[in-house]
């Protein structure tokens, strides 16, 4: 399934934070949207969710606009995780999962919505944590729960807002390759706001970056991450260059005078 | 407070009062001294001026009680004028150098008894309540307020020029600041009903109205006797058993050591809530359905019944809304229509005798027949208040 | 992907887990409506009046239909007309106050929250007291007033949180804080009714604020029951949009819930249940942040059975802690609020020490 922002514009009161930017996500592909603090990343993965409506533009998907969509029949395509908030209210992995099939029952949970959650747990290779409680987890577990939850949902199209940002670097290698698995394999359309852009850059198919509300750039990784880009819109001056396993970004000083704006709304 | 340390308090502030009153010595200094006064039936004579020491000290030491008993039923006329002092109703001593001329009363009742003593021209003012809502008695409305009856405005006391505040409800601290501030403040309840001729007579000293303090008095105790004397040979059985409910509140009522207790036992009848440890317990239906009083009465506010009439809409939901609770039903009092409503202005009042009067003739229609409560309150009122019998008093 | 051969008995064992977890779930809620008839039963056989429990089985039995002959019409008040409206009404205001709490702190995503915490309970005393002060001047009779000012009050309360809040921005700290604050603006209130009220209205005001079941008859079960057992269906039926609340508002907004309709619906509704029931029987405190408190505990936060359990949980603990309240010093009775404060307090704190999960952080 194929997911349009198109145009899209958002503000949070008198702070315009995204001004006309326009993805295109296909299926089976995974797009990474990088861009510095306050460029409107998260808002915008929020926009193509319908966790928010944009305020112009609109987000389709496949042909269909979002806001015409019931949202039951809406949630049951996009599934969206978060960034990790850190409480959590007293439900165990497997009630989180569980909760996923929201879209899909009404009252009660089936032996199918149970076998789907297993088969989740199992891909994600918490089956053994499925009774525990979510705070007794460490940062990077949880952050699995919650992608299985997702998963859950068996949503066409999955936006992830920062999936690996607590986790340490194997929890994040083991959760991007099940992101792309489940993209290539699967069929999903895939969605991630990213910030560490080495791996971002490894594991998209493409780049969206974002500065200041506007799309900078969009394309392959190697379009989209040179390091002109770097620094216009971060403000830093960087090596790129191409790695065994994609590309490499080494950062090397904050430029005095960044180009580009810095800033602008939280979140 | 439960009724073990309310009898205690009453027992300490009727025996201290009565040592006082025998101890300090009274009047010798007002222009209305006169000589002794008489003493009702459970009191001793009084008027010694010999226990009454300059200086002002309180009748609780040695001396003064020593004095007292000695000078017992002695005359006065060797005493020079001297101070007064009075114990109010909280068992404390006050003394006073002269009679205070601007007195600022909290509380309908005391003020009540200012009227019925002649005195109301000492009152400079009155707080909010007895003003506005009680509005009784009459002298009372073309007064200032001080505010609130419990926590007075203290400057605006002090800007009057107020030299003493009798009070029935007031605030312990607030009471303490203005006796720091040189105003003495007494406490003179005048609604609890076994005190009141003890603080009329009171007041009578202190003010110098002891002749009239007195005849009030004692026509209230000769009163209280009268309704005792025909009751005196009843049988435990053949008492009726009443439950008396506050207006505040459906399910509470009046244990033993409140105003409303004393007139039942007087009438002949039988408190059901006489030996409950609290003084205004909240009930529970089943008990009060199982106990069948005979007789129910509730209190009006002054709003229902009063010297502004009967509201007589308000007064048929009151006692609609008693006879119709869950279960009351099978309650004798209801059975036999013995729902009675009344004014707690002439129950635990200095008008309380009225009141008494109607209890009796509800309690024992055949033992009260010849006496006629709406006679005897307008007597009341002419006689003591100098006003005109008007209004609604009691729903039967 | 370590395990991600054992596919087959992966989902074997899930499938028994959910089954072990669900089928507790479903005990623990079995228990508390056994636990209820429980209650419901034993405190019809305990008051002050001195009636055997066989005599009180045969009023209920004969009087439900159950039984032949007949009953006494001293037993039958006592029964039928005092005590058991009584129970009930402790039962329909136990569920209220417990279900609006239970669901309140999920909809806010919020432990704090009750309906005293949002100062439903506080405007609504503010409202108790004019009426009661008003009192005379009133028309008709002052308890529909003093109902209907208490309802007002306490809806008017919560309306105007959410506007504020839904201004704002819905953090979780402007409905606590807004909350708050309310509570000591009615608070002022209630002092200066305090304050200027004569001592009769006085008296009335603390009674009431004190909370008591005393007011109970059928008359008042009837208004009661279908109102708040309709609400807490409502409320059940929206288990599902709560439990996604638990993930975020953004997660349950990505889930199809209509996050502000959701939190409308469930705030007016629980406020109702709330203020319906405070209006009848006073400020009863504790109840409402307690029970749901426990049975999260108990049961997890799944609110298909949160909300059931909490509701038969605040039933249970307000119909013992009346039954105690009227029969500890009978015929005195001592309010309830006092009584679930008392028992309620030390219990819950023997709990939250006991537990070694925390929730919320």
């Amino acid at each position: 399934m194929k997911i349009v922002a198109d145009k899209v514009r958002f503000a949070y009161g008198q702070t315009q934070v995204l001004r006309e930017v326009s993805v295109e996500v296909r299926e089976g592909e995974v797009l990474g949207i990088i861009g510095p603090n306050g460029s409107g990343k998260s808002t915008l993965l929020r926009c193509m969710g319908g966790i928010y409506v944009p305020a112009g533009g609109e987000v389709r998907i496949d042909g269909a606009r979002l806001p015409s969509m019931a949202r039951r029949a809406r949630a049951k395509q996009i599934g969206y995780v978060p960034q990790t908030s850190g409480e959590e209210q007293p439900f165990t992995v497997l009630d989180l999962v569980l909760m996923g099939r929201r879209p899909h029952v009404s009252w009660g949970l089936g032996s199918r919505d149970v076998a789907i959650a297993a088969a989740v747990l199992g891909e994600l290779g918490m089956t053994h944590l499925a009774g525990r409680y979510l705070n007794e987890l460490s940062g990077g577990q949880r952050q699995k729960a919650h992608i299985a939850r997702a998963l859950a949902q068996e949503p066409a199209i999955l936006l992830l807002d920062e999936p690996t940002s607590a986790l340490d670097i194997r929890h994040q290698l083991e959760v991007l390759e099940f992101v792309r698995r489940a993209a290539r394999r699967d069929g999903r359309t895939i969605v991630l706001v990213m910030h560490e852009l080495s791996i971002a850059a490894r594991y998209s198919d493409r780049l969206a970056l974002l500065s200041d509300g506007r799309l900078h750039a969009a394309g392959t990784p190697e379009e989209v991450l040179t390091e002109q880009a770097l620094q216009e819109v971060y403000g830093v001056e960087a090596q790129v260059r191409p790695g065994e396993y994609g590309l490499e970004v080494v950062p090397i000083r904050p430029l005095h005078e960044p180009e580009a704006a810095v800033g602008g709304a939280a979140r | 407070m439960n009724i073990k340390t309310r009898q205690s308090i009453w027992g300490l502030t009727l025996a201290l009062g009565l040592l006082l009153l025998i101890a300090a010595g009274c009047g010798s200094g007002t222009e209305q001294a006169s000589g002794n006064q008489q003493a009702n039936g459970t009191q001793q004579g009084q008027g010694s001026g010999a226990g009454s020491e300059p200086g002002g000290q309180v009748g609780t030491d040695s001396g003064d009680s020593a004095a007292g008993e000695a000078g017992s039923g002695s005359g006065e006329a060797a005493a020079p004028p001297s101070d007064i002092t009075v114990t109010d109703s909280d068992e404390k001593a006050h003394t006073f150098a002269k009679t205070p001329e601007q007195v600022v009363i909290l509380g309908s009742y005391p003020a009540s008894m200012f009227q019925a003593l002649g005195l109301s021209d000492l009152v400079v003012a009155v707080d909010d309540f007895t003003k506005d809502s009680t509005a009784w008695p009459p002298f009372v409305t073309s007064l200032p307020s001080v505010g609130s009856s419990k926590t007075p405005d203290m400057e605006q006391i002090l800007t009057l020029g107020a030299d003493a505040v009798l009070a029935s409800y007031i605030d312990p601290d607030v009471a303490t600041k203005l006796e720091e501030a040189g105003v003495p403040v007494l406490s003179i309840y005048g609604y609890k009903t076994e005190l009141i001729p003890v603080e009329l007579r009171t007041l009578g000293r202190l003010f110098g109205a002891e002749e009239r303090a007195e005849a009030y008095a004692a026509s209230i105790e000769s009163h209280w006797a009268l309704i005792e004397s025909r009751a005196a040979d009843l049988e435990e059985t053949d008492k009726p058993t009443v439950y008396w409910e506050s207006s505040s509140g459906a399910y509470r009522t009046f244990s033993g050591g409140t105003g409303a207790d004393p007139l039942i036992r007087m009438a002949g009848g039988i408190n059901i809530a006489g030996e409950e440890p609290v003084s205004n317990p909240q009930v529970s239906a089943e008990w009060l359905v199982e106990k069948n009083p005979d007789v129910i009465i509730k209190y009006a506010s002054s709003t229902d019944l009063g010297f502004h009439g009967g509201n007589e809409a308000n007064l048929k939901d009151i006692r609609e809304e008693i006879v119709s609770r869950p279960g009351f039903d099978q309650i004798n009092a209801v059975q036999n229509g013995r729902v009675y409503l009344i004014s707690n202005k002439i129950t635990s009042d200095p008008l309380g005798p009225v009141g008494l009067t109607y209890l009796a003739k509800w309690l024992h229609p055949e033992r009260y027949d010849d006496l006629d409560p709406t006679a005897l309150f307008q007597d009341i009122l002419e006689t003591y208040y100098g006003e005109p019998y008007k209004g609604e008093w009691v729903y039967e | 992907m370590t395990k991600h051969g054992g596919g087959v008995q992966d989902a074997a064992a899930i499938g028994e887990l959910h089954r072990k977890h669900a089928g507790r779930k479903l005990l623990v809620l079995l228990v508390l409506a056994a636990l209820t008839v429980l209650a419901v039963l034993g405190a019809a056989t305990l008051g002050s009046a001195s009636l055997g429990i066989g005599d009180v089985v045969h009023v209920i039995l004969v009087k439900l239909g159950l039984a032949g002959g007949s009953v006494d019409a001293l037993g039958n008040a006592i029964v039928w007309e005092l005590r058991l409206p009584r129970i009930l009404l402790a039962l329909v205001t136990g569920l209220a106050l417990a279900g609006s709490g239970t669901v309140m702190q999920g909809v806010l995503r919020n432990p704090l929250v009750s309906p005293f915490t949002l100062g439903l309970s506080s405007a609504a005393a503010f409202g108790a007291s004019v009426a009661i002060i008003a009192g005379a001047s009133l028309p008709g009779n002052l308890r529909y007033w003093i109902i209907g000012s208490a309802f007002f009050f306490g809806m008017a309360t919560v309306l105007f949180i959410y506007f504020v809040a839904s201004l704002k921005g819905s953090g979780k700290a402007t409905y606590l804080l807004s909350g708050v604050a309310i509570s000591y603006v009615f608070s002022a209130g209630v002092s200066v009714m305090k304050y200027v009220s004569d001592h009769e209205a006085l008296r009335e005001i603390v009674v009431w604020l004190m909370g008591g079941l005393w007011g109970a008859s059928w008359h008042v079960v009837a208004i009661l029951l279908p109102l708040v057992v309709g609400i807490l269906l409502v409320l059940l039926a929206n288990a599902w949009n709560l439990n996604v609340m638990a993930g975020g508002e953004e997660v349950a907004a990505s889930m199809g819930v209509h996050v502000k309709r959701l939190r409308l619906l469930v705030l007016v509704l629980a406020t109702l249940a709330a203020s319906a029931t405070i209006a009848f029987t006073g400020i009863i405190g504790f109840i409402g942040l307690m029970a749901p408190h426990i049975c999260r505990m108990l049961v997890g936060g799944d609110n298909r059975y949160l909300i059931p359990c909490s509701a038969l949980m605040g039933a249970v603990l307000l119909i013992v802690s009346d039954t105690i309240g009227r029969t500890v010093i009978a015929p005195t009775e001592i309010p309830v609020g006092i009584i679930t404060s008392f028992i309620g307090v030390p219990f819950f704190m023997y709990l939250l020490i006991r537990q070694r999960r925390q929730w919320w952080g």
